[in-house]
């Protein structure tokens, strides 16, 4: 990493993630000192976030970040100049097009898969899927590496709503996925009314007690679990306003587009302010296996400026350079278009854009033919993305998550990272 | 309805032949032959907006009542108007007629000077219904294409012929060499004989001579004549060598000759079978074009007889045209020579219909989507301006006779796609619809923003203009039309189509549109075609639909569906030209095209299509039509019932 925020360099650190990363450190001492097993590995990655914008049912990635105008597969759209000289993207994108020197393009992604959940699995695990085991998802893989132990915060959150616990696998409950449905914060963070706080405190004291008297001499990872679980909602509770959403200026509504995935884009920009270490928004969707260009003016156009404005944010906030951002998906589509102009899925020869913290803005990998039909340079699959994420958060994929006694490869031991687009 | 139609009702009641629909749903009483035939001229589609005819021509067939005003017919560009002239106001309408003539005259004088690629084929006079003036205008262009495929068959025929007398002479030439190689060669074997014959007797005459000089070389006289002897021996025997070596100088060239000819077959041999295989190629384009003709000439004939009426049930295909690409969109010309369409390619496309030749050109920046035809008097050009609308936006002018056909004018009209282009019934104005959710409406003569009309909150599908010129409808996304006022561009109200939108909440996102729109001829209905009751967007699942409005009240008169249950959506809708049934091609699963009459909701017929059809041309005859398709194919049907039924 040439530039985490521990760099400490003036340009990265801008007053507010200043008093951000003051307030994360001093709730992590307070919470208990950095006595998790991988300390070392989180000063190394320390206050890096991960946002992955979703793009669900697959994005095509012709009307995306591979354009190819003027050929048989390459649709109606031009291909446009963006902020950096020599790279073009679909017209579709303007906004986003303003933001390439943040941005690097995975253009030779070869993942062989046109299953939804198959291709899902695959960009959310680095690995494809295997019977009667599950890796852990990506924002539960990162928000275990890279949140603070004793964090109050839920460490992956996703803003569209939606939550499979099963995403977190082995690693338990603590990291699977928050859902706000609707842009409302979970359920009953309040208390209940007639409840007041002493007499919570008390109740809570008591069930403190006699849970402490119940493990002891049977202390097990379900008893952690489930004590834990009581205090993490207690301190969430203590930090509930992180879910208030209300204060957004009206001027950043306009910016981001009065739409649900507008505000879910301003959503994720607060969580990421306050400290929340993975957030995921989806935006559906882009199963266009008709009328391809319809729905991708449609959806395209909604994404693209509320996307742009994020990305700007961040930058501008400093926020960029400790957060990774993903826009991905299950696959990409169908150069051929079909009999109902439409694009089918395609898993073959697609792309993918990643920016922020460890990456090379403005960097492109990878090359498809003259009509996106197949890679001709730096093939890469879901095992080259994460060995690349994993880097560029700091992180060391080649160590293993430990199960059951088992070792599980964070990324996939058979490939290696993108150097290409790391900085 | 017109009063002359009300007259052609009451002439017919009671016939039992009911098979006649108006547009706004009403049952018309057969007509009578002669009327029946008058009322589809009356209503056909004429290119000459300024075709103006008295009705008096068929005065013989319908008598008019003394008295009744004289009905003066005007043809618009799509579908003909009929008003009846009062008679205080005769003399206004005549003079009208005649300026409009002269006017209309002067600008067919001006059209004569036409370009070298226009088709040579006289066209008939302009006062003859479309049909038979375009079967007369068929039948014309087949005998010339027929006479010159004929040519280029006799040519293919002489090459051919030519290719196989070489390889016949290069035969005869064989033989020649060969028989004078045997000859030289049984000339050597003489001379050879000879000179052994010739060498002996030289031989023996010395033998002799030498006897002489031993027994009498005293007797000069008989040594002399011996020497005489051995003198001629020796010289025969010279003259036999001569003779041999000759012989065998002759026997080489005759081998060198045998060996140029032997050469020279195989060398003449090998364009026999290409000269056969064009002569063949040549003589079936040859027969075709032959019976083309022929088919031309009896469906001229039949029509000379009586135009038949169109016969859905007898719909089938006439032509196929390919290309590389699935084409988006197609348009007639109007005297049926060419088709212009717009592909997924940056394209301008034009078929020669006689002669299968196509050119493509180039101007816009992407896929056209859609297009329309200028009539005569709106461009310098003389009506044959085709404007597109590209999917980037630009709006281009092409004069279609070029030979290869570049914008005359190419103009930023919209931001985005546009998505369609209307002409004035007048020629004036062309209407746009795009992405930006704006429609604007342009001077056809230079490309001018003559107005942009606001209100639409999302893509406009579709525009169409009133057959009488006064109203501009366009409609978007969300099946919301809008109808504006041409005179002041306002607007004047909104028809709800929105059973042809839906915001589907699984892929957040909203389909459907007004995909196709239509005016009868009579301007009494429109109608607007999609795809309803969508249950999944993104897969293009639901029913297609189209929805007939009544065009006074504004209220919605049917919801036409195919009667068979079918998924998928229609792309293109027309009014036949007589307004007894409607058209629509589109597809979903597999392609299809129906037939609707406008007071049933199921249709009466249907046809499956080799594949998604993205458009409907009609015509200018009004009997046949185009689906541009998926498979990268123009596919013309025709609609004529079949000529042994249209003659009878």
């Amino acid at each position: 990493m040439s530039c985490n925020y521990a760099c400490g360099s003036a340009e990265h650190v801008s007053r507010r993630t200043f008093l951000h990363g003051a307030a994360g450190a001093l709730g992590m001492l307070s919470f208990g000192g950095m006595v998790h097993a991988q300390a070392a590995e989180q000063l190394a990655s320390q206050q890096k976030r991960c946002v992955v914008f979703w793009l669900s049912g697959g994005v095509s990635q012709l009307e995306t970040w591979d354009p190819k105008p003027d050929t048989d597969t390459g649709g109606p759209f031009q291909a446009i100049p963006t902020s950096v000289p020599g790279v073009h993207i679909s017209e579709l994108l303007p906004y986003t097009a303003q933001q390439m020197h943040h941005l690097a393009l995975v253009r030779g992604i070869n993942t062989n898969e046109g299953d939804h959940g198959k291709g899902a699995y695959i960009m959310e695990t680095g690995y494809r899927q295997t019977p009667g085991f599950e890796y852990p998802y990506i924002g539960s893989a990162f928000s275990s590496l890279l949140t603070p132990a004793d964090s109050p915060l839920p460490g992956y959150i996703h803003v569209s709503g939606g939550a499979n616990a099963r995403e977190a696998s082995f690693l338990g409950p603590r990291f699977a996925p928050v859902g706000l449905n609707d842009g409302k914060p979970p359920a009953n963070l309040g208390l209940p009314e007639g409840l007041s706080a002493d007499a919570d405190r008390k109740r809570r004291e008591l069930r403190a007690k006699l849970s402490g008297r119940f493990v002891q001499g049977r202390r097990q990872v379900e008893t952690e679990a489930y004590n834990g679980s009581f205090d993490q909602a207690a301190a969430l509770i203590a930090r509930r306003d992180i879910f208030d959403f209300s204060k957004i200026s009206d001027a950043d509504h306009e910016r981001y587009g009065r739409h649900d995935f507008g505000r879910q884009c301003l959503m994720a920009r607060k969580l990421i302010e306050d400290g929340v270490t993975f957030v995921k928004v989806s935006h559906s969707n882009y199963d266009t296996h008709s009328e391809n260009f319809n729905f991708h003016l449609e959806q395209l156009g909604e994404f693209d400026r509320p996307f742009a404005a994020f990305v700007g944010d961040l930058a501008d906030r400093g926020l960029l350079a400790h957060t990774l951002v993903i826009v991905m998906c299950e696959f990409g589509r169908t150069p051929k278009i079909n009999h109902l102009v439409g694009r089918d899925h395609w898993g073959t020869a697609w792309s993918i854009a990643v920016g922020g913290a460890g990456i090379k803005g403005g960097a492109v990998v990878g090359k498809t033919n003259e009509n996106g039909t197949k890679v001709v340079d730096r093939e890469v699959n879901g095992g080259h993305l994460f060995h690349t994420y994993y880097r560029a958060l700091g992180l060391d994929p080649t160590k293993a998550f430990w199960h059951n006694g088992r070792p599980f490869h964070k990324a996939d031991p058979k490939a290696d990272a993108i150097t290409e687009i790391l900085a | 309805m017109s009063n002359t139609l009300k007259a052609f009702h009451s002439a017919a009641q009671g016939s039992p032949k009911c098979r006649a629909t108006l547009g706004n749903g009403t049952k018309i009483p057969p007509y009578p032959e002669g009327v029946a035939q008058h009322a589809r001229r009356r209503t056909h589609p004429m290119w000459n907006p300024f075709r103006v005819r008295l009705a008096r021509a068929f005065e013989p067939r319908v008598p008019r009542k003394a008295g009744a005003p004289w009905a003066v017919e005007l043809s618009p560009f799509r579908g003909i108007l009929a008003c009846n002239v009062d008679p205080k106001r005769s003399l206004l309408a005549l003079m009208t007629i005649l300026v409009v003539t002269l006017f209309a005259l002067s600008r067919s004088l001006i059209a004569d000077e036409q370009p070298a690629t226009q088709p040579a084929a006289v066209l008939a006079p302009a006062s003859e219904a479309p049909a038979l003036r375009l079967a007369r205008h068929d039948a014309a262009r087949w005998a010339e294409r027929a006479k010159a495929l004929a040519d280029a068959a006799g040519q293919a025929n002489a090459a051919f012929e030519n290719a196989n007398k070489s390889v016949a002479d290069a035969k005869a030439a064989v033989v020649t060499a060969d028989k004078a190689l045997a000859d030289a060669v049984a000339a050597v074997a003489a001379a050879e004989q000879g000179k052994v014959v010739a060498e002996k007797a030289l031989a023996d005459t010395q033998a002799a001579l030498k006897q002489i000089e031993t027994d009498k070389k005293d007797d000069a006289d008989a040594i002399n004549a011996g020497k005489t002897v051995v003198d001629a021996a020796q010289k025969n025997t010279d003259t036999i060598a001569k003779q041999l070596a000759d012989a065998v100088e002759l026997k080489k060239q005759a081998e060198v000759a045998k060996a140029a000819a032997d050469k020279k077959v195989p060398e003449f041999e090998p364009a026999v079978k290409p000269a056969a295989d064009a002569k063949a190629a040549a003589d079936k384009v040859a027969v075709e074009a032959q019976t083309s003709l022929k088919q031309a000439q009896e469906r001229l004939a039949a029509f000379e007889k009586g135009i038949p009426k169109a016969d859905p049930a007898a719909v089938r295909l006439v032509q196929t045209l390919t290309h590389d690409r699935p084409v988006l969109t197609c348009k007639f010309d109007p005297n049926g020579d060419f088709l212009f369409a717009g592909a997924e390619d940056n394209n301008f496309h034009r078929w020669d219909l006689f002669t299968g030749s196509s050119v493509h050109s180039k101007g816009h920046r992407s896929w056209i989507g859609t297009m329309a035809l200028l009539p005569p008097l709106s461009s310098a050009e003389g009506g044959n301006v085709v404007v597109t609308g590209g999917h980037e936006g630009k709006l281009a002018w092409w004069n279609t006779l070029d030979a290869g056909p570049a914008p005359l004018r190419i103009i930023d009209a919209h931001k985005g796609y546009i998505r369609a282009v209307a002409v004035s019934p007048d020629g004036r104005f062309i209407a746009t619809g795009g992405n930006d959710n704006f429609v604007r409406v342009w001077s056809a003569a230079d490309g001018t923003l003559v107005k942009e009309l606001v209100g639409h909150p999302r893509h406009v599908y579709n525009v169409a203009f009133h057959p009488s010129g006064t109203a501009l409808v366009s409609g978007d996304l969300m099946g919301v039309l809008k109808q504006w006022d041409v005179a002041s561009w306002n607007l004047t109200r909104e028809l709800d189509a929105k059973v042809l939108s839906k915001y589907d909440p699984t892929f957040k996102a909203d389909v459907g549109g007004i995909r196709g729109i239509d005016f009868s001829p009579d301007g009494k209905s429109l109608a607007v075609a999609g795809i309803t009751e969508v249950s999944n967007a993104f897969a293009g699942i639901g029913e297609p639909a189209v929805v007939l409005f009544d065009w006074e009240s504004g209220k919605q008169l049917k919801l036409l569906k195919p009667k068979e249950k079918f998924q998928g959506s229609v792309s293109g809708v027309r009014f036949h030209p007589s307004g007894e049934f409607l058209i629509g091609a589109g597809g979903g699963g597999a392609g299809a095209m129906w037939f609707w009459k406008p007071d049933d909701e199921k249709s009466f017929h249907a046809i499956a299509l080799a594949s998604n059809a993205y458009d409907l041309a009609l015509h200018p005859d009004g009997l046949r039509l185009a689906v541009p398709l998926f498979d990268k194919t123009i596919r013309i049907y025709d609609l004529a019932p079949k000529l042994d039924v249209a003659v009878k």
